[in-house]
């Protein structure tokens, strides 16, 4: 045990670990599909604030529920919008909820994480019998509540959303926190009178890393389904601003008339969710000195 | 059992931080902008929201011990009752998604586990991999157009209760149960899968195969018994989300239950019946969770509370 330690914090400075880590990215294939799946969405979600095929917004109601086309390859809605430029609108939506949601989580989990597991004993029970308490809520219904309150709004919905993943990222900063707490090089860290900045950013963070960054890519899948999810019940992105599953709730009511309006955004949603699982499952994998 | 009793103290504290001191008038919501001044303070006599905070988080949680959640007020009866009225179906779609879960994920995980490496089991992951990134919502609408519009197998927007019939209860709650239980399926189904692999190569079973014991008894007996422990954790977490997810679904497919009735009571404003159904999911998934530590430490011997 403590040879194999040695040996891997040996190679952890050498460019051997770093060629390793090349070597099982590219072997890993499913993290490459997801990096490609992420980096298509996000040139689509570039491409959309320059220029889409069509007006997202402009009503044309003599070309309402045309098939998809050459012209209009997702077809268009009842108001004549190409559905393909509204999803392509619809992506922005994703990947920002998924961004600000996520680094709510992120930053939040990260400080309370750290409170508890640097703090005493009562503190630190206090922070996770509340964390316990708030992960009782699944994150749709955590945004419901607040939106509620505080009326629908995608920056609500957001939020919200953020929110009720705290605990999720929380709970492993603090876990990770306590495992090295007791290790002896933190141990002397303490004793040398290392001051407390230092310690978290040399001693604490870099063992935490590895785990944050899987949470944080397979939360973002996480974000985007549950706001795709608030955003068909009415409660996420309001008219006439696009989202998937706004574009789902809308056209639900033609689906006997105009059933590929209830497909394309359903794809849209499905590809960004596993870009993001595919990465997490690829990062836990590359991760993990074990494979 | 004290930790549980403590996340549902947590879990009420956080409800009456959101419902009642987050920044806007709980009055002004419930009644609109436009809504007279005396009506105005008069609803807020009644919902006593003048008192202090701590005061009042004293009196709501007196309430709530004694089984008061607050009158609704466009129902114009007891939240209790409201919630009430509208479980069966969603306690349907639970229940029924969660057999689902159970059963189809250990009958493909078990296939998928015997034909490892084999294409049946690359199909079964493929296929439990695009079960985790369809949304249920998406799913329930696509099942809803093939097996409801088009071929007409089951009815739209009812429930019928269980005393009409067990095929015509199921026949109203069957597609939302599958479509909201199609990730739960999924991530059930690889989780089996890689820890029966896991267990395989265990010294255990390599005894029990130079035993002469026969091969169903060691993938049944010996491999599955000892799998079963984070099975279990996992599927009393997928019972949770499967409860979680009928609020959507239920929408989809306009089912009456509990899901619906949040909906509607966000759209018409009726923080009480928003507030119980809030308390209510958040209570029971805690619950649930109590209730699978004690089924995997009854299952095995190795785990205490």
């Amino acid at each position: 045990m403590k040879k194999s330690e040695k040996k891997r914090t040996e190679a952890f400075d050498s460019s051997e670990e770093l060629r390793r880590t090349f070597r099982k990215i590219r072997r890993h294939h499913g993290f490459i599909v997801g990096f490609l799946l992420l980096f298509s969405l996000c040139l689509l979600t570039a491409t959309s604030l320059l220029f889409t095929p069509h007006d997202p917004y402009k009503m044309n109601p003599k070309a309402s529920f045309q098939p998809p086309s050459w012209n209009h390859p997702f077809g268009t809605d009842d108001f004549g919008r190409d559905t393909f430029s509204r999803c392509m609108v619809g992506s922005q939506t994703a990947l920002l909820v998924g961004l600000v949601s996520t680094s709510i989580s992120l930053g939040f989990g990260l400080l309370l994480g750290l409170l508890a597991g640097l703090s005493s004993k009562w503190v630190d029970e206090i922070i996770m019998r509340l964390m316990d308490g708030l992960y009782a809520f699944p994150a749709i219904l955590f945004a419901i509540a607040l939106i509620s309150v505080l009326g629908s709004d995608v920056k609500n919905a957001t939020i919200a959303i953020g929110i009720a993943r705290i605990p999720i990222f929380a709970r492993e900063v603090r876990n990770s926190v306590r495992q090295v707490r007791i290790k002896n090089f933190a141990v002397a860290a303490r004793a040398m009178g290392v001051s407390y900045p230092r310690q978290i950013l040399f001693y604490y963070l870099p063992s935490i890393l590895a785990p944050l960054t899987v949470l944080t890519s397979s939360s973002f899948a996480y974000t985007i389904l549950s706001e795709s999810g608030l955003s068909y019940l009415g409660l996420g992105s309001q008219p006439p601003f696009p989202s998937w599953g706004r574009l789902l709730m809308e056209s639900q009511r033609f689906l006997t008339r105009a059933p590929w309006l209830s497909v394309f955004p359903g794809i849209m949603i499905a590809w960004a969710v596993l870009a993001f699982t595919l990465l997490g499952d690829g990062l836990r994998d590359i991760a993990d000195p074990k494979i | 059992m004290i930790t549980g009793f403590i996340t549902i103290l947590a879990v009420a504290l956080l409800t009456f931080f959101i419902f009642n001191l987050l920044p806007g008038d709980p009055a002004l919501v419930m009644l609109g902008l436009d809504a007279d001044s005396e009506v105005l303070s008069a609803l807020r006599k009644e919902l006593n929201l003048e008192a202090p905070a701590i005061l009042r988080f004293g009196h709501w949680i007196a309430d709530l011990a004694s089984g008061d959640f607050g009158r609704s007020i466009t129902y114009r009866k007891p939240v209790t009752q409201v919630i009430v009225e509208s479980l069966p179906p969603t306690l349907s779609i639970t229940i029924v998604g969660s057999a689902l879960t159970l059963v189809l994920s250990l009958f493909f995980g078990i296939l998928a586990f015997k034909r490892h490496n084999r294409w049946l089991d690359y199909a079964l992951t493929l296929g439990s991999q695009l079960g985790i990134v369809i949304p249920s919502f998406w799913m329930g609408i696509l099942l809803l157009f093939a097996f409801t519009l088009k071929l007409e197998w089951f009815p739209f927007g009812q429930y019928a209760p269980l005393r009409t019939g067990f095929f015509s209860w199921l026949r109203t709650i069957f597609l939302p149960s599958l479509s909201v239980s199609l990730v739960a399926i999924s991530i059930m189904m690889r989780m089996v899968r890689s820890s029966l692999l896991e267990n395989a190569r265990e010294d255990f079973v390599r005894t029990a195969k130079s035993k002469g014991v026969p091969e169903r008894k060691i993938v049944y007996k010996h491999i599955l018994k000892n799998a079963l422990g984070p099975i279990v954790t996992l599927f009393g977490l997928q019972i949770s989300s499967i409860l979680a997810g009928t609020i959507v679904i239920e929408n989809v497919f306009s089912i009456p239950g509990i899901g619906r009735l949040l909906l509607l009571a966000v759209q018409r404003r009726d923080l009480p019946v928003v507030q119980g159904v809030v308390l209510w999911i958040a209570t029971m998934t805690v619950l649930i969770n109590i209730v699978t530590d004690f089924v995997h430490m009854l299952l095995d011997p190795r785990v205490s509370l």
